[in-house]
This record gives C-alpha cells, structure tokens and sequence, in this order.
C-alpha cells in the first residue's frame, strides 16, 4: 500500500499532466498501465478465453457492412478411414472447410465528470479508486456477455446439444462429493470432439462445498492447508479453477468447464481498454473502453453441470 | 439463389446538424423479440420494458411514446452475429455483440435525413411527420417509416417536423430532411 503522502504526490502528478497543454497523453498512459493489469486479473472471460489482439490489416472487409469483421476457419471434418481389400479404390470427398464470423462491438464504462478542486480534497490514490469502478462495470459486462452466450450453447439440462448431439449440461444428484465432482468432470468428454476439461468456473460459495471435504475425500497435506487457509486457486483434479464472486452470472452449486481456448473459438480484441481523459477548464471529464469481438466457433469444449 | 446484400448506405440517417458530440442524447436497447421482421438502421422505434423489466425498442410511435430514430438495424455487424444456418445447423455462437441497437432521441434536437420514409408522398418545410407501430412481418415495409399522412396534432404522435423535405442524397437513395421533435399524440 503507499503511504499517504506517496498517494498525494501520484494526484499531484495527474494534476499537473492534466494541467500542462499537451501532456494529456501522459495522463491517460498513467491511468492505462493500471487499467489492463486489472483487467487481466479480473475478468474471468479474459482468463478462460484470453483475448487475442486483431490489427487492421487482420480484419476482412465486406461488401455490405463498414463494420469490422473477422472470417475464421474451423477444421472440417473428413470421412473415417476405412479398411479395403485389394484393388480398391478409395471414395472421394471435395474439401469444403466450415468458417464463422466474429464481430466486434465497444464496452464503455459510465462517463464520469468532476469539479477538479473537489477532487483536491481526496486524500487517497485518486487514479485507483476512479477507475475500479469504471473496471468493474467494464469487466461484470464483459463476463455477462460470455456467460450469456454460454447459456445460449447449454439452455438446458439433460438436452442434447445442437452441434455434438451429446448432453453438456447435466444435473447430478448427491451433493459437490468426489464422486459427483469425478463424474461432472466426465460430461465434456463424451461428446464426440473428446476434449478434457482444462478451466473449472464455479461461484465463490459453491467452492466452499469442497473445503466440507474429509481427508481420506481430498487428500493429505491439500486438505490441511484449505481447512487452515480457505480455498487459493490451485489446479485440482488437473483443471484450472477459476472462484467468482459473480452469482447471478454464475450460479451457486453450478460448475462451467471449459476446454483449452483454442478448441472453443476467437476472443479477439481490437482496441485495448483505453482512458479517455478530459479537462475543460475546472471540469475534468473521463471514460474507459475498448472493442471487443468474440464467437465460440465449436461448443463441444462447453460444459455445465448442476448439483443438487 | 445468395441473398443480394445491401450497400451499406441504402438504409440509414445522415444527422446534419445536433450530432455527434459527447453530450448528444442517444439511447441504446436490444429490439423487441416479438418483432418478426429486420429492422433496418433509420427506423422511427420506441421504448418498452419486456415482460422482464428490460428496456427494449419496438417499431414506430404511439400515444405517448418517445421516438427514437435509429443509427444501427437489427441486422448490423456491430448488433447481431446469428450463427444458425437456414436450416438450423450451428455455425457459431456470438459473445458479442449483444443485440443491443443505438438511436437518437427526438428530443435531442437535431436535423436529420432519413431513408425510412414512405417516398410515394409530397413534403413540404412544416409537414408533421409520424411513424406507424408493427410487429408482424407483413409490417415491414411501413412500421417504424416516416410519413406525413393522417397527422392530427396532439391525437397523432409527431416525431418530427420537414425541413428542406424529399431529395435523392449524394448517394442516390431518397431521403427526407426533417428536424426531430416530440408533440405526443392523445393518451390512452
């Protein structure tokens, strides 16, 4: 944590970049460099997806839209090899390979303004607190659109899905045990794409079920260590879990898996988070955004599981 | 047959004068899922809350509702991404974008020219223009559309009065010059 006095000279510091003709630019890199490591932190879309940067030159231009938009190639399928006597000939297929669209839209945070020389009488880190609270809504909205999604691709429980033709989300009885946990973790890898689950996302009080785990359920030292100090990401069961405090997007006793990113689709990122910043005499204004495009080009690497 | 596209100026709003600047009024929700039909960028809507309490735009005005005219259609790239083929394979699913559709609010003071207005009739500077309500495909061509027939002041809504009126833009497509208002028609 600065000191207090570390604090007042990083305000001071704003002020007078803000101050200087020209120097906005300075301020608004200040601002940025903290903005993007909380965003990474943070957004627990950008840890299960990680955005990819997109350059202009990357994107793809159509004919009735000056939009951006991204054509991205997914690998087709093929017809099974099969066993033949001899003087056979083999079938022929004509390659034709499946593409989707990804397209982009912008998150803006809400658009603060000030009278600066109210802000003068902050006496904490006025960069850190005025910007968290653009973050957060950037990041709750950036998640809620991924898990809306998600909840597109598995509306339902015991429903086969569209695309694999195998359930992905499933309701299991008997509790969060080890045994209901080992067969969550199966569901993915029955569909056809076998994929395994890499990424667990479950909600900050379902993870509390697994320090309800005896020793002889979790095991040795790793139960110690949670009972004494509560659940810390870790892997477990060779799955990433990602612990969010988001209930109404991810709900209590649910657990989301996700496959490897690159066998579920694009999250591309075309402009990073920006901070706008501006002063009109006393009135400082400012906002946060970026542009943002994402499609889940193959839903096999999706899987929910309810426990009751 | 592949489907002929649209050049992207054939439908939309050129606003002359009142935008853009930060402090224009604008206003962003997704359309309505009870509207059949692909509402094109330019269409007169207005706001509803659905059945859960979100804000949602539904096509044309009536009694007291605020017109709202639209920079983005239904099916723009920075609105709507379907991943569904005709025959309802899956291609892909969208994270983004949302749905959500951005517009212009009549109170917002701006002159507009608009392509979504019923060109088959003469405006003059003065004309009270409105803008019909639907839902149903088969009021596509007119729900949402600007038009100055059958405007009675205070029982019709008005979205807008007729500047400089119908001309063919620099893009040859027709458009109507107007300036947007609010004058409500009679309440239910």
């Amino acid at each position: 944590m600065p000191t207090q006095q570390e604090i007042q000279l990083l305000n001071e510091t704003l002020f007078e970049q803000l101050d200087t003709p020209g120097m906005q630019k300075q301020a608004i890199d200040a601002v940025n460099d903290f903005t993007r490591t909380k965003m990474r932190e943070d957004g627990f879309y950008r840890r299960i997806m990680p955005p990819l940067t997109i350059t202009n030159d990357e994107l793809d231009r159509q004919v009735d839209t000056d939009k951006p938009v991204k054509v991205v190639d997914k690998e087709p399928d093929s017809p099974a090899a099969v066993s033949l006597p001899f003087a056979t000939l083999p079938i022929n297929f004509y390659i034709r390979g499946p593409r989707y669209r990804v397209m982009f839209d912008r998150i803006v945070s809400p658009r603060a303004t000030k009278d600066v020389d109210e802000l003068r009488t902050y006496v904490m880190d006025i960069r850190q607190v005025l910007s968290d609270n653009m973050i957060k809504d950037m990041l709750a909205e950036e998640d809620s659109k991924f898990m809306a999604a998600v909840n597109a691709v598995l509306p339902t429980p015991g429903v086969a899905n569209v695309a694999s033709g195998a359930v992905q989300y499933e309701e299991i009885y008997g509790g969060i045990t080890r045994e209901t946990l080992v067969d969550a973790l199966k569901v993915m890898p029955r569909t056809p794409s076998h994929f395994e689950v890499e990424t667990c996302l479950v909600n900050n009080l379902t993870i509390k079920e697994l320090l309800k785990w005896g020793r002889d359920e979790m095991g040795g030292e790793f139960s110690q260590d949670i009972i004494k100090n509560g659940w810390a990401e870790t892997n477990f069961l060779n799955c990433r879990w990602i612990v969010t405090i988001k209930t109404g997007l991810v709900p209590t006793d649910s657990l989301f898996m996700f496959a490897s990113p690159k066998f579920i689709g694009k999250n591309y990122e075309l402009e990073p988070t920006t901070m706008y910043i501006r002063r009109e005499a006393y009135m400082l204004e400012y906002f946060a955004y970026n542009t943002q495009g994402g499609s889940f080009g193959h839903t096999n690497g999706l899987a929910r599981v309810d426990f009751k | 047959m592949a489907a002929a596209p649209d050049l992207p100026f054939e439908h939309g709003l050129d606003i002359k004068k009142g935008w853009f600047d930060m402090a224009s009024l604008d206003y962003s929700a997704k359309l309505s899922g009870s509207v059949e039909f692909d509402v094109p960028r330019g269409r007169v809507v207005h706001l509803e809350h659905d059945g859960s309490g979100n804000d949602v735009f539904l096509p044309g005005v009536r009694d007291t509702d605020m017109a709202i005219f639209l920079l983005n259609g239904s099916t723009d790239a920075d609105v709507a991404n379907p991943g569904t083929t005709a025959s309802g394979r899956f291609m892909h699913q969208a994270v983004a974008p949302t749905g959500k559709l951005s517009g212009v609010v009549a109170t917002g003071g701006y002159e507009i020219d608009s392509t979504e207005f019923d060109d088959s009739r003469s405006y003059a500077p003065g004309d009270l223009l409105t803008a019909a309500t639907g839902t149903a495909a088969n009021a596509a061509a007119t729900a949402g559309v600007l038009t100055n027939a059958s405007v009675t002041l205070y029982t019709t809504p008005v979205v807008g009065v007729v500047s400089s009126g119908k001309h063919v833009n620099h893009n040859g497509v027709n458009t109507l010059s107007f300036w947007s208002v609010y004058l409500p028609g009679s309440a239910t």
